[in-house]
């Protein structure tokens, strides 16, 4: 994997590494932790240099204090839960790091009450939580996370991913995920590095790369929705309200968001309609107003760029575009579905 | 029966499996570990004693350990004595030739341990001697165990090696195996019997109660 990837995290915040799987996420995941000795490169954090092929520097895992957590919890299966949590602080070239506050990193993840209990008898999400207790015991300058929701029912991974959020904010950990699950990449990361065969194409704000693409195989890898920050501003009988740029849209969701929430709300662009002239009364429930910015051809099907106060991408047959005689500038309704509206929480 | 005999032969047996714990999980765990790709020939010198016979064996160690060679004269200048036809030349003899009945279950053994939790504990700031002694020698509390059987087991069953480099003397080199020998030879079969029989029960019991403590739940620490 050729990863040209130089990208400030701050404190508490997470990247997001996503790409197919088999890109060589795992791989570069493994390298930065000191696992794997890659044949060429630089890796180097906080001013640190880890890894640097050209001068003949390797710093061993053990000195890189990195928290590493993978799909698998491999807790050590013949001590407790306690003892694997504080496996690491005991050892060791641990003396000159900030000293965790265990009792509350436990606390936050819930674990505290399975201490005396043997990683079998675990459920899979409980042992996930312990691993992460574990990694972030040490208190890491940084914590890897190698899908570690992965093998978890949603539920539970939902319930998780809020979890590790509070806990990097709580303890200051900057912390990179790799993932192939654009839902995961939304609902946790702050910042997006998008690897597309074999190669970070590009790096930034997780809004910033949903809405701007660098190019089309970018775009293509994170799919055809738009991804539009919001925020829930009301809710009743099965119908959420949220503003989008200030424009409100109406989303049957099932499950009950409060208003205030933060949320992307993400919409595909085959499932956004054009309508010309007076409105024309259906079960649409959103009826935008919107000024086509540019047209561009993808085979017999039309990109139609739209500005409805924020961008949103409308496919349509180029019949329908000569029947509307659509033309940049042209003032359009784009109409939407409540139901074809699709909320990622953010917390 | 011949006790002095069976002592020494029991003697003998605890001594090699010491000698063999000490030395024999270095070199598993250095096979285990090690990332050199000509360790395949430590492996097969490790495994020589399985299909070489004890005479050779016997030969070598004779040779090696004896007046002529440089090993056996600096033993001689410190101890006084030579090695050959002594307990220590045959503890010597023992533990090579049990090697690979310590050697195997304990690599084994290492190598099954899931390399994540090496890698987990590395990552966790334990050294590679720390996690070995923290992660992996707990996790292979079944190898270990069968090594340390084995190697008593064959020990005190062997008798061309023993014969080689001990000899044949009372309360020194006659073991268990020679005095069994000893005795057919002298057409004494009763008491060839009571000591076969008694060996043949030993060795039994030892062999049973192993695989029975590997199936119970107290030393069961793999998920």
């Amino acid at each position: 994997m050729d990863a040209a990837l130089d990208i400030a995290i701050d404190a508490g915040a997470m990247l997001v590494v996503f790409g197919p799987s088999g890109a060589g996420k795992t791989t570069l995941l493994r390298q930065i932790a000191g696992l794997d000795r890659p044949a060429r490169a630089r890796i180097a954090v906080g001013g640190e240099v880890w890894c640097d092929t050209a001068a003949g520097v390797w710093v061993p895992p053990q000195r890189r204090r990195v928290g590493v957590v993978f799909q698998q919890p491999t807790l050590f299966p013949h001590l407790t839960v306690g003892d694997n949590i504080r496996f690491g602080i005991a050892g060791p070239g641990r003396g000159s790091g900030p000293s965790p506050n265990v009792a509350g990193i436990a606390a936050l993840l819930g674990v505290e009450a399975l201490e005396k209990r043997h990683p079998r008898e675990l459920s899979g999400g409980q042992a996930q939580r312990v691993a992460l207790a574990r990694a972030l015991a040490t208190g890491p300058r940084l914590l890897l996370l190698d899908e570690p929701f992965a093998a978890l029912d949603a539920p539970t991974r939902a319930r998780l991913r809020r979890d590790v959020r509070a806990l990097l904010h709580a303890t200051g950990t900057p912390a990179i995920l790799v993932t192939h699950d654009r839902g995961e990449a939304l609902a946790i990361g702050d910042l997006l590095a998008v690897v597309v065969e074999g190669r970070v194409r590009q790096t930034g704000a997780i809004a910033d790369v949903f809405g701007r693409p660098a190019d089309a195989e970018v775009a293509a890898s994170l799919g055809v929705e738009a991804v539009l920050p919001a925020r829930i501003v009301g809710a009743a009988a099965g119908i959420v309200d949220v503003a989008v740029e200030g424009v409100v849209l109406h989303v049957a969701e099932r499950d009950p968001l409060a208003p205030g929430t933060q949320v992307y709300a993400c919409i595909r662009a085959e499932d956004v309609t054009l309508e010309t002239g007076s409105a024309i009364t259906a079960s649409t429930r959103n009826h935008l107003g919107a000024t086509v910015v540019s047209i561009s051809s993808e085979g017999p099907i039309d990109r139609v760029a739209l500005d409805c106060g924020f961008p949103l991408d409308a496919l349509i047959t180029r019949r329908s575009r000569d029947e509307l005689r659509l033309a940049a500038g042209a003032r359009v309704t784009a109409a939407v579905k409540a139901t074809s509206i699709h909320l990622v929480p953010r917390d | 029966m011949d006790w002095t005999a069976l002592w020494l032969s029991v003697r003998l047996a605890a001594a090699t499996t010491m000698v063999l714990l000490i030395v024999g999980v270095p070199v598993a765990y250095w096979i285990v570990f090690s990332p050199r790709r000509w360790k395949f020939l430590v492996e097969a010198v490790v495994a020589l004693p399985l299909v070489l016979p004890p005479t050779v064996l016997g030969f070598y160690v004779l040779i090696a350990i004896g007046p002529l060679s440089p090993v056996g004269r600096a033993y001689a200048r410190l101890a006084g004595h030579g090695l050959p036809f002594t307990f220590q030349g045959l503890l010597i003899a023992s533990v090579l030739y049990s090697l690979p009945f310590a050697v195997q279950p304990f690599s084994a053994e290492f190598a099954s341990v899931d390399r994540r939790l090496l890698e987990a504990s590395w990552s966790l700031g334990v050294s590679r001697l720390a996690t070995f002694r923290r992660v992996v020698i707990p996790l292979s509390v079944r190898g270990l165990v069968t090594g340390i059987v084995l190697s008593f087991a064959h020990t005190l069953g062997e008798f061309g090696v023993v014969l080689m480099v001990g000899g044949n003397l009372p309360g020194t080199t006659r073991t268990v195996s020679i005095s069994i020998y000893d005795a057919v030879q002298a057409l004494d079969y009763a008491a060839a019997w009571r000591t076969s029989l008694l060996l043949l029960v030993v060795s039994f019991a030892i062999l049973a109660a192993t695989y029975a403590l590997q199936r119970s739940v107290w030393i069961k620490t793999r998920v």
